[in-house]
């Protein structure tokens, strides 16, 4: 509205004889202008205002400018131009009249000038729909106070701060009124351009979303997961941003209880024995899933370290399927135990299970077995020269 | 589920086998702040001085460099090295990745021992726009 | 480090060439002039052993037994026995042990039942 080329318009509108500067007057298309005789008679009829009215040149040239305002506010006109002539310049918004009789919003410009008053004239109808519509959102959303939400322009300054925003960040509305957003990131985030770049993903994708922690005013921290949207008027222009955020910190600290609560839990189903001095037995019990086999290679080798046990028994005669991928692994923890120093002893094994660790074609090299957790147990104590012995005495290979 | 980036990315540059302990360190010091455990981090570093070493060996002019990030997933943590370098490229991807070639024989790349050691593990390579190779290790 | 007739050798730190390169001067030297039967590798301080490391303890190995030692490996940590099996570096020919302790009772002999 303002400028150096509305500035132009205006003082080529006043002189109607300069054919070049009406020209361009007569270009304008997003305001109008109307030229004024000191008695508000319209002389003069520029730029969008036919197109904002509804009326042409010939219908209004002659007649009061007040055949715009709605009915009953004729007196306004005379104090905008009181107002006009001693400060130099009007300018409102307000209802005006459509020729259809339909209102418009305007937002009006009167100007004083030698042959009577010059009034700009800008349609605003549909950005004020917008504001209101976003006004009465803003109300809703203002009651809830479990959602942090945030309106930015399209700049990323905070436009309106909800109440759960205040709660979360503990920032009240008009301490951030107005601020970029990029005060609620990190140094290291607004150095890194992360404010920008979420803006700009959020406009290119329709929407961004990330989770992380946040910083409240006092500096503590919570785990938040935001979404930012972009707002855009009926034309498609982006207007603005909407950031919804949510204090995530009693969901993640539940995922973690839950976390920990499984580890505890499969700590105690993988127990180790230790029968003997410097002999440690597994009982590898139910079906094996890719994590609960590391972890129970991590916690055997660990043992061995612990208790620096020399043999290993690993009883696998509780598991139902072995196939080839927990035979792989079980030759790989027999593997890594050897690499430790300790001698493993396989116990239990089954016709399938021999098929398959052999399917495997790895070699077995000193691998001992016994078919049952006793005779292996036996061999243990032998090997780390325990003083009783069965009076079944068997030599190993 | 989003992944987001926490804190500092960190970049070693990898020229010649002296940095390789800085690599190493790095990627000990990421995998303790994001809580890896001994044995994920181990596996992490161990995969990361493999690929690190391939660099100074076989890139050009020995010259890359790895981005090491820390990362948040649905609340478990992670650690992510990207190793690039400016080499040659790997002429026969499918034969450095196959199992066959173990480190110390065949293409010696130690590519299939460093896959199995991490959670996550992509390549891009060709001639001419050298080898990118990205690993990543998450926590419990 | 010479203990009886066996040789401890203590890798830790950081091994980069010219550290392997001095190691495996020392250590052949050392067996050669002490004509010594064993050698104990003892890397309880390593929490690393990438593919780098397994070839400079095969080649010790390999040098030392030309020179008729028989080596054993010990202290291995166990994230580290975990991440050498899968990377797939071959250890098959290397002998461990627990310990230090272990490893020389077993290159001395003294065990009756052989574990090994």
């Amino acid at each position: 509205m303002r400028g150096a080329g509305v500035g132009d318009a205006m003082q080529a509108a006043t002189s109607s004889d300069n054919c070049e500067f009406r020209e361009m007057v007569e270009a304008i298309t997003d305001f109008g202008l109307v030229r004024l005789d000191p008695d508000g008679v319209i002389r003069g009829w520029h730029g969008a205002m036919s197109e904002i009215t509804g009326y042409s040149a010939e219908e209004v040239l002659g007649r009061p400018v007040s055949l715009l305002h709605p009915d009953g506010e004729t007196q306004d006109v005379e104090s905008e131009f009181q107002s006009a002539t001693s400060t130099g310049r009007f300018t409102a918004e307000g209802w005006r009249l459509r020729k259809s009789g339909e209102r418009f919003w305007a937002a009006v410009t009167i100007t004083p000038t030698s042959g009577g008053y010059l009034k700009l004239v800008r349609d605003l109808t549909e950005r004020r729909n917008q504001e209101l519509a976003l006004r009465s959102v803003e109300e809703m959303l203002d009651s809830i106070t479990d959602y942090e939400v945030i309106r930015l322009d399209a700049e990323g300054l905070v436009r309106s701060w909800n109440r759960g925003a205040e709660r979360l960040r503990q920032y009240r509305a008009e301490e951030v009124a107005g601020k970029p957003v990029s005060m609620f990131y990190s140094e290291e985030d607004v150095r890194r351009g992360v404010p920008e770049r979420e803006m700009a993903a959020a406009v290119r994708d329709g929407r961004f979303e990330a989770e992380g922690w946040r910083l409240r005013r006092d500096g503590s921290r919570f785990w938040a997961n935001d979404v930012l949207s972009p707002i855009r008027s009926a034309d498609g222009d982006l207007v603005g941003f909407v950031k919804v955020s949510r204090d995530q910190s009693e969901r993640r600290e539940a995922e973690q209880l839950v976390s920990r609560q499984r580890d505890e839990i499969l700590e105690l189903s993988t127990p180790v024995i230790q029968v003997w001095d410097d002999v440690l037995v597994l009982p590898v019990i139910g079906t094996l899933d890719s994590a609960r086999a590391a972890r129970l290679t991590e916690s055997l080798l660990e043992r061995i370290a612990r208790d620096q046990a020399e043999v290993v028994i690993l009883d696998v005669s509780g598991v139902p399927a072995v196939d080839t991928e927990v035979a792989q692994h079980l030759m790989k923890t027999v593997e890594a135990a050897r690499l430790m120093g300790s001698v493993s002893v396989l116990s239990g094994v089954r016709p399938e299970t021999a098929q398959a660790i052999v399917h495997l074609g790895i070699e077995l090299g000193a691998l001992r077995c016994r078919s049952n957790l006793k005779d292996a147990l036996q061999l243990a104590l032998r090997l780390v020269g325990a003083p009783f012995e069965s009076e079944k005495s068997r030599v190993d290979a | 589920m989003t992944v987001s980036t926490e804190g500092v990315t960190q970049t070693v540059t990898i020229g010649a086998e002296s940095d390789l302990l800085r690599v190493r360190t790095t990627l000990r010091a990421e995998s303790q702040a994001a809580g890896l455990g001994l044995t994920a981090a181990t596996k992490l570093v161990t995969a990361g001085s493999e690929l690190a070493r391939n660099i100074v060996r076989y890139a050009v002019h020995g010259q890359g460099e790895v981005l090491i990030e820390a990362l948040e997933r649905g609340g478990k943590r992670g650690v992510r090295a990207t190793f690039s370098d400016a080499g040659p490229g790997i002429p026969d991807l499918e034969a450095a990745m196959s199992d066959n070639f173990t480190t110390g024989g065949g293409l010696g790349l130690g590519l299939p021992g460093s896959k199995r050691l991490v959670d996550e593990f992509s390549i891009d390579t060709g001639p001419g726009r050298g080898t990118t190779v990205v690993i990543t290790q998450w926590g419990r | 480090m010479r203990i009886g007739r066996n040789l401890l050798v203590t890798l830790q730190g950081d091994l980069e060439d010219a550290t392997v390169e001095q190691i495996e001067r020392v250590v052949t030297g050392e067996v050669a002039r002490t004509q010594a039967r064993g050698m104990l590798i003892d890397i309880s301080g390593l929490t690393l052993v990438d593919s780098f490391v397994a070839r400079v303890i095969a080649r010790l190995v390999g040098m030392v037994r030309l020179l008729g030692a028989e080596t054993t490996l010990v202290g291995m940590q166990p994230a580290v026995a975990i991440t050498l099996v899968e990377l797939g570096v071959s250890m098959k020919h290397v002998h461990t042990a627990l310990n230090a302790e272990q490893g020389m009772a077993r290159l001395a002999g003294l065990r009756d039942d052989r574990l090994y």
